[in-house]
């Protein structure tokens, strides 16, 4: 009887065994987090500093309030963000349309402010969890006779340039038959004022404010185009960092920061962190 | 066998243990992750469907009161545009509630709201003094949510013990409100019955919080999840916000668990949880069992190797034993050829011994008795021996004796010669010596009589015998008588060379 064969056999067999095992084991593998992936340090060590982008008349998630200064819901919860890893909180106020390429460029590490998540945006950026949920709403003036989304047919409607919004109007129905009016955010309620505008379709989150600190009555359509969450957005690259922020969120949720934050700009919480 | 053969052999049976071992662990292994993953498959599976059953169930008890509101909403919307009164609000609501209550199985107290700065109930129910509905949470949800229809926060009614759900709606106005409250004990009844049909160990409604809003154990309703930390909850929301998938497995006080995941309405989350503990822990003891018994049958295996090695052992031992009795036995033959051969020969001359000599008479003797034998027996006997011993010592008594033989055995050339004694020869002719005997002994006589007449030699040079010779005749019975004859023969030669020659010299 000769010994080498049937080692061969063995060995041959041993290894298919173990390929096998290890093919078991493969499946629960997590997916490897990227090279080189020093996002946090250098925030935390080397900047010592967090530099949101915001468009800055996104009320009242971020916008600038009489005084000149920057304010609203996103920048009190990034500032917590920024008081519990110990930075400091830099706002830059961007232009929305090319936000970006500024947060490739590295002007800024994250967008931060009233975006809402979509496929395109999930592709380009590292996105957070949504931590709110926001309605696309019709907001039309007192006196106008549109009561359903079919009424906008032959009409002027207004929309903020480079938003989701304008996104999904186009994908509706009535997109073909309606004039779309792309306005900043803040001229927006003033142009239907005016009656420049027939009506506008907007954040029901940034609608909020207008609504109920204006005088003049504004009324909602019964027709929404529906919901989408807000995200934060970070470099492709950055997960640690993204990780970190979105840890904090979650503990921010958890021990109530939050929810104070959000009673603080909307009487109540209307977050969706979890 | 030699110690490093013993020590190969011995390092060859280690690795085949192990690779046996090793390679019997790594079935067992790869067939236990098999075996566990597809466990796990079936436990996912048996949660998905019966979350989804009883996520169906919810989503259409929810989807039932948000459609009530949004319907409501509608109508209530029309009504501010258009400018009617308190009154026209107040009679829908009134007209609505009780159709609404029906249609819900009892589990709400229909339709009210703040209507222009109005409370106003459905069921006409009169807030106490005092009561501002725009910081009622039913108020606030709506308002922060505008164009949607907002779940409040649950509450627990003290009343009936139930979690209470209030959903609202702004209006066109963003001010107005509409809302209803709704019983969670629809949800409640799902998630125990899901228990109790054994399709899941725990069922759980989360809101979008983490506040449990029905649970199979009664117990937890009302619970916040989220700001528990080190229970059960807490460890089921941390796998929660983990998990990329509609399913993920934890770990709790020991326990296994696999839990199942499905979204329901209001971005709440149905979980089945199920204690997969016992069925992992039955393929633990099979795979301990298994490992056991493989290396059972690896050790038996081993043994009945290691048995079957030894007899192969033994048999090449007794086959190596074997082989050396074989070689021993040629090494003792080769000996015995050697002693007849040294018996057979005389050592100082090389020629036959009287052995060899008696053994041919007895070869011959049927010949000769047969009378069909022609041969001729010559006697030589050396004279003068006894002188060269005591004169010239025995080393040159032994050279003298020598020297005679070659004289004998050059004369006899086909003879085989013999030293039957001390200085006694005997050649035995046959064939052509026989033929030419009588010149041959004459020629003997006369070698041994001029290797005498040399004076001038040393007396061991001197070589001299007397031989007399016989011849087969008819009669004879044996060599023996021959012999005889030629001895007798000799005797008369020796007596006429002591005449002419002396004793010696």
């Amino acid at each position: 009887m000769s010994v080498a064969p049937i080692r061969k056999i063995l060995a041959g067999a041993l290894a298919a065994a173990l390929a096998l095992a290890a093919a078991g084991c493969a499946g629960n593998a997590r997916k490897a987090a990227p090279a080189h992936d020093d996002s946090l340090q250098r925030v935390m060590l080397e900047e010592r500093e967090l530099v949101m982008g915001l468009d800055g008349t996104f009320s009242p998630m971020a916008f600038t309030d009489e005084s000149g200064e920057i304010v609203g819901f996103d920048v009190d919860v990034a500032q917590e963000v920024c008081d519990r890893l110990g930075i400091r909180l830099v706002k830059k106020v961007i232009d929305w349309s090319t936000k970006e390429d500024a947060l490739n460029s590295g002007e800024i590490d994250c967008i931060w402010g009233a975006m809402s998540a979509t496929p395109a945006r999930a592709e380009a950026m590292n996105l957070s969890d949504p931590y709110m949920q926001n309605e696309l709403i019709f907001v039309v003036s007192r006196n106008s006779d549109v009561r359903v989304m079919d009424d906008l047919r032959g009409k002027r409607v207004g929309v903020q340039p480079a938003s989701t919004v304008e996104e999904v109007l186009e994908a509706s129905d009535i997109y073909p038959d309606i004039t779309v009016v792309l306005t900043d955010h803040d001229n927006l309620l003033r142009k239907l004022q005016d009656g420049e505008l027939d009506a506008i379709l907007t954040d029901s989150v940034l609608a909020y404010y207008f609504l109920y600190t204006s005088e003049e009555q504004y009324y909602v359509l019964s027709d929404s185009l529906g919901e989408e969450g807000y995200v934060i957005g970070f470099r492709k690259g950055d997960q640690a960092l993204r990780d970190k922020v979105q840890e904090i969120i979650y503990e921010m949720g958890a021990d109530g920061t939050l929810g104070e934050i959000c009673r603080k700009w909307f009487g109540c919480d209307i977050t969706i962190v979890r | 066998m030699t110690e490093k053969k013993k020590l190969s052999l011995a390092s060859r049976n280690i690795i085949t243990t192990t690779i046996l071992i090793v390679f019997f662990l790594g079935v067992i292994l790869a067939y236990y992750t098999m075996l566990y993953s597809e466990t796990r498959q079936r436990i996912i599976k048996s949660g998905e469907l019966s979350a989804l059953t009883s996520a169906e169930q919810i989503d259409k008890y929810l989807s039932g009161g948000i459609d009530i509101i949004r319907t409501a909403s509608y109508v209530l919307d029309d009504m501010i545009r258009d400018g009617r009164s308190q009154k026209d609000i107040h009679d829908y609501l009134t007209s609505q509630s009780p159709a609404i209550i029906r249609v819900m199985s009892g589990n709400t107290a229909g339709l009210y709201g703040y209507f222009n700065g109005e409370y106003l109930d459905g069921l006409d129910w009169q807030p106490e003094e005092g009561y501002d509905p725009t910081v009622r949470p039913w108020y606030i949800g709506p308002k922060a949510s505008i164009g949607r229809v907002a779940v409040v926060d649950p509450y627990l009614d003290l009343d009936s013990m139930t979690i209470m759900v209030a959903f609202g709606k702004t209006l066109c106005d963003a001010k107005s409100v509409v809302a209803i409250d709704f019983s969670m004990a629809p949800l409640q009844s799902i998630m125990e019955g899901l228990v109790e049909s054994g399709d899941s160990d725990m069922a759980i409604v989360l809101d979008r919080k983490f506040q449990v809003i029905a649970h199979s154990d009664e117990q937890e309703v009302g619970k916040s999840y989220a700001s528990e930390s080190g229970t059960f909850g807490s460890a089921l929301i941390q796998g929660l916000r983990a998990s990329e998938e509609d399913f993920f497995s934890m770990r709790y006080d020991g326990a296994e668990y696999i839990v199942y995941t499905v979204p329901v309405a209001n971005n709440w989350v149905c979980l089945s949880v199920c204690d997969a503990t016992n069925e992992f822990g039955q393929l633990e003891t099979t795979l301990i069992f298994t490992i056991v018994a493989s290396l059972l049958v690896v050790c038996v295996l081993l043994f009945v190797m290691r048995h079957a090695n030894r007899k192969a052992q033994i048999a090449q031992q007794l086959m190596e034993n074997l082989s050396q009795a074989e070689s021993d036995i040629k090494e003792k033959e080769g000996q015995l050829g050697e002693i007849s051969k040294v018996a057979f020969r005389d050592a100082l001359t090389g020629v036959g011994s009287k052995a060899a000599f008696n053994q041919l008479a007895e070869e011959l003797s049927p010949q000769i008795a047969a009378g069909r034998a022609a041969l001729a027996v010559v006697m030589v006997d050396v004279n003068n021996l006894k002188y060269v011993n005591d004169n010239c010592g025995h080393d040159k008594g032994d050279e003298y004796l020598r020297g005679c033989c070659r004289i004998i055995c050059e004369t006899y050339k086909h003879s085989p010669v013999f030293r039957v004694g001390g200085d006694e020869f005997v050649a035995v002719l046959r064939n052509a010596d026989y033929e030419e005997r009588a010149k041959l002994i004459e020629q003997l006589n006369d070698t041994f009589e001029q290797a005498y007449a040399q004076e001038d030699k040393s007396p061991w040079e001197r070589y001299s015998a007397a031989a007399g010779m016989a011849e087969c005749e008819s009669g004879d019975k044996s060599l023996d008588q021959v012999f005889k004859r030629a001895d007798k023969a000799m005797y008369g030669a020796k007596q006429a060379f002591k005449t002419t020659h002396g004793s010696y010299r």
